[in-house]
């Protein structure tokens, strides 16, 4: 997945646009981060990577880069 | 802490939920918004039962226990022990299950009381009633309901889709020999304030703080309970776990190592029916798993925090499908 997709997924599940986002966004900022978020990309990572990522390692993400790092194999 | 129950034993189960039902799909139409229908897939809830006007808990577990008694032929006036374990009850005093014994006709020489409880709440239902049939032996009925969409707010937020009403009856009788039930059981009430209702006010839900505690210390309690006692997966037919939601069963399974064919599911019909999940979809499933005796494991776990499993083994020839009604009292 590059990081384009991986914008665009996170772009999707905040309901923003690609542009509007960058690496070092904090994501309590963007005022849709709340846990129908956190279970829109446990599902991204399940269907992508087939596997189910820990609940808490995406909890703990701070910016829009952290959740790009967990978006992987 | 973990423990057992012996000689008792389950005698049949029933539930019961409102006829009336909202699709999610046509629901969330009122948010105009992609998340509120990303919402309903990730919950994989298509639809609830809700309340119609006047229907209520009592209602429903009235319904779910009269017809339970009739397939049972049990005579009303063995009862010992019936327990109503809801959040919504229908006076504030006395206990809706003095209500409930009046409209079933069960006779005075017996105990009758709610429990305030939520999602953990029938495992541990099975826990209280399995202790009080050690002394007083004979019949219990374990009543377990919630019924609150006329409660919820009047602009529903996207936590609504979530929940449905229902209500269920269990039939426990002490049995001399019955190989009983193993338990574990938790509470953490430094944490009630993560899922709350004020006295009139609306329901707070920490979302987040929510999700972790299911998948990880719910799935972490199943485990523990398989380990403790030496239950291997080959001994347990089917996991009737609280249904939270389908991203939540998915991700326990996973945490858990269930195959996906032995959890039992009634969220997409049913919703987060509260105290009445593990219930309904025992009976949501009752064609499946009819036939022999069958081991479950059941898992309840939410508002508390609390979180429980009861593993036992049930004779499914009492377990009816769940009735739909639109009975009111």
């Amino acid at each position: 997945m590059t990081d384009e997709q991986k914008l665009e997924e996170i772009a999707n599940v905040l309901e923003m646009e690609v542009d509007e986002l960058n690496q070092e966004m904090v994501l309590d900022d963007t005022g849709t981060w709340d846990s129908v978020a956190v279970l829109s990309v446990i599902a991204i990572i399940n269907e992508k990577f087939n596997k189910f990522p820990d609940s808490k390692d995406i909890l703990e993400c701070n910016t829009i880069g952290d959740l790009m790092a967990i978006m992987s194999e | 802490m973990f423990g057992e129950y012996r000689n008792v034993s389950i005698a049949g189960v029933a539930a019961a939920a409102p006829k009336r039902t909202i699709n999610n799909m046509d629901f969330v139409n009122m948010f105009e918004s992609r998340r509120a229908k990303r919402q309903v897939k990730l919950t994989g809830i298509d639809c609830r039962h809700v309340c119609d006007k006047g229907q209520q808990a009592s209602v429903l577990a009235t319904v779910a226990a009269r017809e339970l008694l009739a397939k049972l032929r049990w005579d009303k006036d063995d009862v010992r022990v019936l327990v109503f374990v809801t959040q919504s009850p229908e006076v504030d005093t006395p206990a809706t299950a003095m209500l409930i014994q009046k409209r079933l006709g069960i006779g005075t020489d017996c105990i009758a009381f709610d429990v305030n409880l939520g999602c953990s709440g029938y495992v541990s239902g099975l826990q209280i009633v399995s202790a009080l049939l050690q002394s007083t032996k004979g019949k219990a009925l374990l009543l377990v309901g919630d019924g609150r969409y006329y409660d919820l707010p009047e602009k529903p937020t996207t936590d609504s889709l979530l929940f449905g009403d229902g209500a269920a009856a269990t039939a426990l009788e002490y049995r001399e020999g019955s190989k009983g039930l193993v338990y574990s059981q938790n509470t953490d009430g430094s944490r009630w304030q993560l899922l709350t209702k004020s006295l009139g006010g609306p329901v707070y839900m920490d979302g987040n703080a929510i999700l972790l505690f299911s998948l990880e210390e719910a799935s972490k309690s199943i485990r523990e309970t398989r380990e403790h006692f030496g239950i291997q997966e080959e001994d347990i037919d089917y996991y009737v776990l609280h249904q939270a939601q389908k991203i939540i069963l998915d991700g326990m399974a996973e945490e858990c190592n269930i195959p996906k064919e032995k959890i039992l599911i009634s969220y997409d019909e049913y919703g987060n029916t509260s105290t009445a999940t593990v219930p309904i979809t025992i009976c949501r499933n009752a064609d499946l798993i009819k036939g022999q005796r069958k081991s479950l494991m059941l898992s309840g776990f939410g508002i508390g925090l609390a979180w429980a499993n009861v593993f036992i083994t049930v004779e499914t020839e009492h377990i009816l499908p769940v009735i739909l009604t639109d009975e009111v009292f």
